[in-house]
């Protein structure tokens, strides 16, 4: 562990301060995007500052051992069931009187706001303002709804990435004083090699690109059916794996009739949903995988795919080359020769043998933990504390 | 009613006219311009805007952003366009924009946003400049979570408004701060028409000609993000032809032909009334023979496509009864210049909505090509820019579901019996105009 953590928690320990950290996305099923970030960062609070992290959704606390039950199977499935029937949950947050030394960390959207004196919130895209041609109304709406308030009723406020903070600023003119980067991080459960190591692997020797996420407009998938509507000599020598659950808007992303043949024939799979464990192994054995994506926060994918040193064919959009740095192939999201080419570069270039791309990767993504998260959002908020004169403040507010 | 002195309104603002060489359009800069349209198959992430294959050369963003780069053609400057400014955020990003337009670095990339103050942009890094031809948003009655939903607001990294014409209230910034104006040269509102009007008529440009069908022919089946056209070939519309050739003979007789009024159609303003307009003339039995009204819908985009298929559909409905008056409602678009500049001899007036918020914008392109113009639905008398041929007497309540949420909006409107009038009126006027000329003769 970090020995900064051991100086926030005696800087939180002195005036009694207390995280409470809202597990609303941990409420999903199938994690993937915002609910891995929720989970990786409730982990990482769990393992550094036990004895000041609480959790909850909206005014209830959940029990602790609840949410380490949802991190272990990294499903949310009987997190939900036991907490709407009752087991999962820890009583009512503590009265407004006694909540003058609380912290709020929102991991996105604030479901409730203003019900703690200090509160902190992660926005991890403003895609639903700038691009909401790729969303659907409710999404749109239950994502505006909070746009502004939460930045207004944010003590800090931190975006996923520099772009996304550069947005914050660029389109709500957030304060530069009061907004800062945290990067997600990239972990996955230890017997994750080991279980792939000795899985049954049929047909793996033949290679593959892997195209991973929700099946959206916004992820751009049929600028990889054109190239594969284009250049079919490509199925010839590599199969193509789209997987993730299927999203909204499909019909933008319908799969060309010309390809039908290539999935009769297995050259071109679409999984669906994929497990985490499903995911890590297709990740670990692609030739490399492909996120065309039109606009990203973050972009997740990128950083696993690295984080297993399997190579990356990005689009250069938004957030993307934040994120994976040199290690990944860029073309335009808008071109398809753009892709082929950098496709074709991949192929010739077979970075994955090569043992200095291999430590490249992982160089980029020792940067990207959990922990490193935690910090990047605990130094500044501890830093506003000790400045601001907190207690005094916060003891007004809840006044009010 | 009398109005405010413009130009004292605009000094109040801090607008200048004449200074955009010295400010956004510094001669070294990369002028890289976007607009809330979506094109079918862009080339790529950034391209020269001449290969933008525009649909609606005359009203609406396409027609504003081609008039700019036209007026800037005039001055060697080139204009390059961007199907996604919110792409561009980080080093490879940027060396592709290098690469799509030799770029150079150490100059400043200057970001033209067009459309409503409401989808304004922004190219981080770059200096932002909206261009606004609007002058009137649309207040909605209702309250949105949208932070711009009502208009009067910009994002925090605009740094300048290009306005056509001054404004009495101009957006201000997220924050509340002022965004310093300038005011456009005429020029920038009509300087592809006034090219194209020097250019060889039998050039090939390339574009598609007019897209026409009247409201019996449309085939909602082929509207899909505004590919809509008659059963495949809109220059196959008979009635159209028919229209036409009824104007070419009753001419060569020495009759008066029917009166082709054209009525353009914002789809990006939640309020418009020519839905309303459209449907009220549908559900009185059709417009007469001595009438033909051609609506031309523009800044068409996948969201906003189906409003025309739904206005069809909803007047095919009111006109069961009497089908053949479908035939005197068209819907048409305009992809190529030239087609617009022989409008004059096709329509005797148009009608502009008169709280369309870029209605004066509209205005200035159609005097450029010599098409006269009458104000209807206006909410009170005396308008300054053109006559009123209808005021408004009665309102309507109109809602919206989109992207910046659940919105009512209240709109001046005309009834019936106004309708009815509105007809009157327009003869009347084209009458008095056509008078003189008969004299002279």
């Amino acid at each position: 562990m970090n020995p900064r953590f051991r100086e926030i928690a005696g800087a939180l320990s002195a005036p009694g301060w207390q995280l409470y950290f809202d597990v609303s996305p941990l409420f999903e099923e199938h994690w993937t995007g915002i609910p891995v970030v929720a989970a990786g960062l409730a982990r990482a609070l769990l393992d550094t500052l036990p004895a000041h992290v609480h959790f909850f959704y909206e005014h209830h606390l959940v029990a602790r051992a609840a949410i380490e039950d949802a991190l272990a199977r990294r499903s949310g499935l009987y997190l939900l069931r036991d907490f709407f029937d009752g087991p999962a949950q820890a009583g009512k947050l503590p009265a407004l009187a006694a909540r003058t030394r609380a912290i709020g960390l929102y991991p996105s959207v604030k479901r409730v706001s203003q019900i703690f004196p200090i509160e902190c919130s992660i926005y991890h895209d403003l895609s639903t303002l700038i691009t909401p041609r790729f969303h659907l109304l409710e999404n749109i709406r239950h994502h505006q709804k909070g746009l502004v308030d939460d930045l207004r009723t944010n003590d800090l406020t931190f975006g996923v990435s520099q772009a996304t903070v550069d947005d914050l600023k660029a389109y709500l003119g957030a304060p530069e004083d009061r907004v800062f980067v945290a990067h997600n991080g990239v972990s996955w459960p230890w017997w994750y090699p080991i279980e792939a190591y000795n899985a049954p692997t049929p047909g793996r020797e033949d290679p593959y690109f892997l195209v991973l996420g929700t099946r959206e407009p916004r992820k751009n998938l049929a600028r990889v059916f054109e190239l594969l509507a284009l250049f079919p000599e490509l199925l010839a020598t590599s199969r193509f794996v789209i997987a993730g659950r299927i999203g909204w808007l499909g019909e933008q992303e319908r799969m060309p009739q010309v390809l039908e043949q290539a999935m009769a024939a297995g050259r071109l799979m679409l999984p669906g949903y994929v497990s985490d464990f499903e995911k890590y192994v297709l990740l670990q054995d692609a030739t490399a995988t492909i996120y065309p994506s039109f606009f990203e926060g973050f972009g997740l994918p990128v950083l696993e795919s690295l984080s297993l040193a399997t190579p990356v064919i990005a689009s250069f959009s938004s957030a993307l080359p934040e994120i994976g740095g040199d290690a990944c192939f860029y073309f335009d999201p808008f071109s398809v020769e753009s892709l082929y080419r950098a496709l074709r570069r991949v192929l010739d270039e077979a970075p994955k043998q090569n043992p200095a791309y291999r430590a490249r990767c992982h160089e980029i993504c020792a940067r990207f933990t959990w922990e490193n998260m935690l910090l990047a959002i605990l130094d500044p908020l501890i830093a506003r504390l000790a400045e601001s004169g907190a207690p005094a403040r916060a003891r007004l507010r809840a006044v009010r | 009613m009398a109005q405010p002195d413009r130009s004292a309104r605009a000094a109040r603002h801090g607008s200048t006219r004449g200074a955009l060489t010295a400010g956004v359009l510094a001669p070294r800069a990369l002028l890289l311009a976007s607009a809330p349209f979506v094109l079918a198959d862009p080339p790529g992430a950034v391209f020269p805007f001449r290969r933008c294959r525009v649909r609606q050369t005359l009203f609406g963003w396409e027609a504003q952003l081609q008039a700019f780069a036209q007026a800037l053609a005039a001055a060697g400057r080139a204009v390059f366009f961007t199907p996604a400014p919110e792409i561009f955020a980080s080093l490879p990003s940027f060396r592709h924009i290098a690469d799509a337009t030799g770029w150079n670095e150490a100059a400043e990339i200057v970001h033209l946003r067009f459309g409503p103050a409401c989808c304004a942009r922004v190219l981080k890094t770059a200096r932002n400049a909206l261009v606004l031809a609007e002058t009137m948003p649309r207040t909605p009655l209702t309250p949105s979570h949208h932070p711009f939903a009502r208009g009067d607001r910009l994002p925090a990294a605009i740094e300048r408004l290009l306005l056509y014409q001054p404004l009495a209230a101009p957006p201000l910034r997220i924050d509340g701060s002022a965004v310093p104006c300038e005011i456009l040269p005429s020029a920038f509102s009509a300087a592809d028409l006034t090219a194209a009007a020097g250019r060889d008529p039998a050039a090939e440009t390339g574009a598609a000609q007019w897209l026409v069908c009247s409201f019996a022919e449309f085939d909602a089946t082929a509207c899909d993000a505004g590919e809509w056209q008659v059963g495949g070939n809109a220059a196959r519309s008979l009635d159209w032809r028919g229209a036409r050739g009824l104007r070419v003979i009753a001419r060569e007789r020495g009759e008066m032909p029917p009166v082709q009024i054209m009525l353009p159609w914002n789809l990006a303003d939640p309020a418009s009334i020519v839905p309303d307009l459209v449907g009220k003339f549908a559900g009185a039995g059709g417009l007469g023979p001595g009438f033909r009204l051609v609506v031309f819908p523009y800044n068409e985009t996948p969201e906003t496509s189906a409003k025309i298929a739904a206005m069809i559909a909803a007047a095919r409905l009111a006109l069961t009864t009497h089908p053949s008056d479908l035939r005197h409602f068209f819907v048409a678009c305009i992809p190529r210049l030239e087609d617009a500049l022989e409008l004059a001899e096709w329509f005797e007036i148009a009608w502009l909505e008169a709280a369309a918020p870029d209605r004066l914008w509209n205005e200035k392109r159609l005097a450029a090509l010599g098409v006269s113009v009458g104000v209807i639905a206006a909410p009170c008398a005396g308008d300054d820019t053109a006559p009123c041929l209808a005021p408004a007497d009665a309102e309507i309540m109109l809602t919206a579901s989109d992207a910046f949420g659940e919105r009512a909006f209240a709109a001046a409107t005309l009834s019936p019996r106004a309708l009815a009038a509105l007809l009157a009126n327009t003869r009347a006027r084209l009458r008095s105009a056509a008078a003189p000329v008969r004299r002279r003769a």
